[in-house]
């Protein structure tokens, strides 16, 4: 955050306000699973047991603590260590608006009261957007069934069983038509053979004599 | 004897032992000796190929055996394999293997089943230690006919019409193909010297260019029919759907790689000049199968379809790597024939294997069959994953390969090839993840499959075979690619040496 404040105060003030969300939605969780009344469950909650808590218990100790390694001196973009130093300027109004976020937080879910559904309703259309998240779920099951599935793999299936293939079927049914059609040739009748002989020959003796 | 010819001698013999058996059992315990043993045999092989290649041999072909079997037209019993080939026999061997087991319940008409199948794989290997032309296409001609009975005799659905198709299809290609082997023998040689069908004879000549100009297309066709290029490929999804469980592992996994494997030795290499001039159209072709197969297989309802128009485009990404025409796609051509060889055999012999069970291959009759079969369920989703090219697995090493190698052009024609080509990782996510959601998890939407069982030891074996093939190249793809570099190497010097001049000419 110091890093934006002396480059981009807009990228900065965007930051400063999701602290405050952060802070928000995290104990907005909170109050809500843990404080509040009781509710009857189908499996009764119970602590949970070594294998999850010892886990939870290391990451926690890693989530207090690791603020106190000495990043600047590891880390950076030139292989050098940097000189680094609390900002009051910045470390001071981001505790602000983090204890903001925690103490709305607590006035709207510490106790059950309709003021969360009352700010719902204030910001209405927005809330909405946010409560579907960005309709993106929609948007990529839209691309994937409406338009891949539906306008180019269906036409393309298509296509390949009715005119590529339907091509290769014809190509066969017209050898199998065609066959069928002069398979009366081979009739082993030799009346049959005998006439064709015998027009053929009449034909070629006429067209000797009349047209050469 | 010749290491290689053991390769065919195997087979036969074990065809002649299966005549001998009297009952189901023995038949299969006879089949899976046999393969077992060639699949030893390939292990054998690849050590052997890689001691000698150790010890400095440099020679093209190693292993190379030379005989005359018709002397009219000077036809030769000529083998001799490189990396490729050892790498093409290698991957064979596994998918007849795993296929044997995968069949393991078959009872109608067991013998002539296994005969049919071995004698198939009789033909595969013989087209791969082949360097005759003659004696190649020979070979090639045994493995698809005995295809055409596998299919209308075991196969299920309209099996007669599937098996017409898919065998008229081919002969289509090996008519193409027999125009240009003809074409190539006779200007095989300079004027005066004679004529010869050998590849390494041939290659050192060069074919004149007008011929080139006519040849190419009927060789390259030819051999693309087989590998489904596109608009040729209809026969696969109706050849895949009716054949049984193992030969549609050994059509997808094996013969399909024939095409690939004949366009790039036979089309490429004895052809380079015409390949040059024309590889722009087929690139188009092949560019359309890679995404159109994708897209096409996203909508499928069966699974032996979906599976089916998956291999349309992974074969075609194998032709399309080809016709890059350099040292890295080349490369990645050959992973990917070994890699998709792999997993497609391992998704049909899981897709059998669930539909012995079911009793359906359609996608929405089942669901949630992760918690009833769950060995199924989970070496599905490794063969999916190795399908969509998820680091760690075969896919990955080869589509990342080719697509490398794609780039390396860079004009712009290359480049929007290789990127439309680039957008089937993404399409092949959602077809095999689909199918995933559909039919692994969400609800069991059936009673009758709360009582089905999961993998049998054979059934284990078959897919085992094929898993751990799909991870150990994915986890070490170095020996593989190391030894298909180094073969390439002379190939790609011929192709690109010429590249000068066609560019000057």
């Amino acid at each position: 955050m110091v890093a934006a404040w002396h480059h981009n105060k807009i990228l900065f003030g965007i930051e400063f306000l999701v602290a405050g969300l952060t802070a928000f939605y995290m104990f907005r969780l909170y109050y809500n699973i843990f404080w509040g009344k009781a509710t009857h469950y189908h499996h009764t909650p119970h602590e949970a047991p070594f294998v999850m808590t010892i886990p939870l218990m290391v990451l926690a100790f890693g989530a207090m603590f690791s603020g106190f390694l000495p990043f600047h001196a590891l880390v950076t973009s030139d292989g050098l260590p940097f000189e680094a130093h609390i900002d009051w300027s910045v470390a001071i109004p981001s505790v602000l608006i983090g204890v903001l976020g925690i103490a709305i937080a607590t006035l709207m879910y510490r106790k059950t009261t309709d003021l969360p559904s009352k700010m719902a309703n204030a910001f209405g259309a927005s809330y909405k957007w946010a409560y579907h998240k960005f309709y993106m779920d929609e948007v990529y099951l839209f691309v994937t069934r409406k338009i891949i599935f539906a306008h180019i793999s269906t036409p393309v299936a298509w296509f390949d069983r009715h005119i590529v293939d339907g091509f290769m079927n014809l190509v066969a049914r017209t050898v199998e038509n065609t066959s069928m059609s002069i398979k009366g040739m081979q009739s082993g009748r030799i009346q049959q053979y005998g006439y064709v002989f015998v027009t053929g020959a009449i034909a070629l003796v006429l067209i000797f004599v009349y047209l050469w | 004897m010749n290491i290689l010819s053991l390769f065919v001698l195997i087979p036969v013999l074990t065809v002649i032992a299966i005549l001998f058996t009297s009952n189901m059992k023995q038949t299969r315990i006879v089949s899976a000796i046999g393969m077992g043993f060639q699949l030893i045999l390939a292990g054998v092989l690849v050590y052997l190929y890689l001691t000698e290649r150790q010890a400095g041999n440099t020679a093209a072909m190693l292993f190379y055996y030379d005989a005359v079997w018709f002397p009219t037209l000077n036809i030769h019993y000529t083998l001799g394999v490189d990396g490729i080939s050892v790498a093409m026999i290698a991957l064979t061997a596994v998918v007849v293997f795993a296929g044997i087991f995968a069949s393991w319940m078959v009872d109608f008409l067991y013998r002539e089943f296994f005969i049919s199948l071995i004698l198939l794989a009789t033909g595969v290997f013989g087209f791969f230690i082949s360097l005759d032309l003659f004696t190649m296409f020979l070979f090639y001609e045994v493995a698809v006919i005995p295809m055409y009975l596998l299919i209308g005799i075991w196969g299920s659905g309209p099996k007669e019409y599937s098996a017409m198709k898919l065998t008229l299809m081919l002969m289509a290609g090996s008519a193409l193909l027999f125009v240009a082997i003809l074409g190539i023998y006779f200007y095989s040689a300079p004027a005066g010297s004679a004529l010869t069908f050998n590849l390494l004879e041939i290659s050192k000549h060069t074919i004149p260019i007008e011929m080139q100009r006519f040849l190419f297309p009927f060789a390259f066709v030819g051999f693309g029919i087989l590998g489904a290029l596109f608009p040729f490929h209809t026969w696969s999804p109706d050849g895949h759907a009716s054949a049984p469980t193992a030969v549609s592992m050994l059509h997808a996994g094996v013969l399909m790689k024939l095409g690939g494997y004949g366009a790039f030795r036979v089309a490429i290499y004895l052809m380079p000049e015409a390949a040059h001039e024309q590889a722009w159209i087929f690139l188009i072709l092949t560019t359309i199968s890679v995404v159109y197969g994708a897209f096409g297989a996203i909508v499928q309802k069966d699974l032996k379809y979906i599976n089916a128009y998956s291999s349309v485009s992974h074969c075609g990404l194998v032709l399309f790597a080809i016709l890059m025409m350099n040292q890295t796609a080349m490369n990645g051509a050959v992973i990917q024939m070994i890699s998709h060889g792999l997993m497609t055999a391992l998704f049909f012999a899981l897709i059998g294997m669930i539909y012995g069970r079911t009793h359906t291959r359609l996608i929405n009759e089942m669901g949630g069959l992760m918690k009833v079969i769950p060995f199924l369920g989970v070496v599905y989703v490794i063969a999916g994953l190795a399908s969509l090219g998820l680091p760690g697995l075969s896919g990955f090493v080869a589509e990342m390969t080719i697509f490398v190698g794609s780039f390396q052009h860079t004009d712009v024609f290359h480049r929007v090839c290789t990127i439309v080509a680039t957008s089937s990782i993404v399409i092949t996510a959602v077809y095999i993840l689909r199918v995933v959601g559909i039919l692994l998890l969400g609800p069991i939407k059936n009673d009758h499959y709360l009582h089905l069982t999961d993998a049998v030891w054979y059934e284990r074996l078959s897919t085992l075979t094929l898993l751990l093939s799909i991870a150990a190249i994915g986890m070490a793809p170095l020996w593989l690619s190391d030894m298909i570099n180094f073969s390439l190497g002379p190939i790609i010097e011929k192709i690109s040496g010429i590249t000068t001049v066609a560019g000057l000419f």
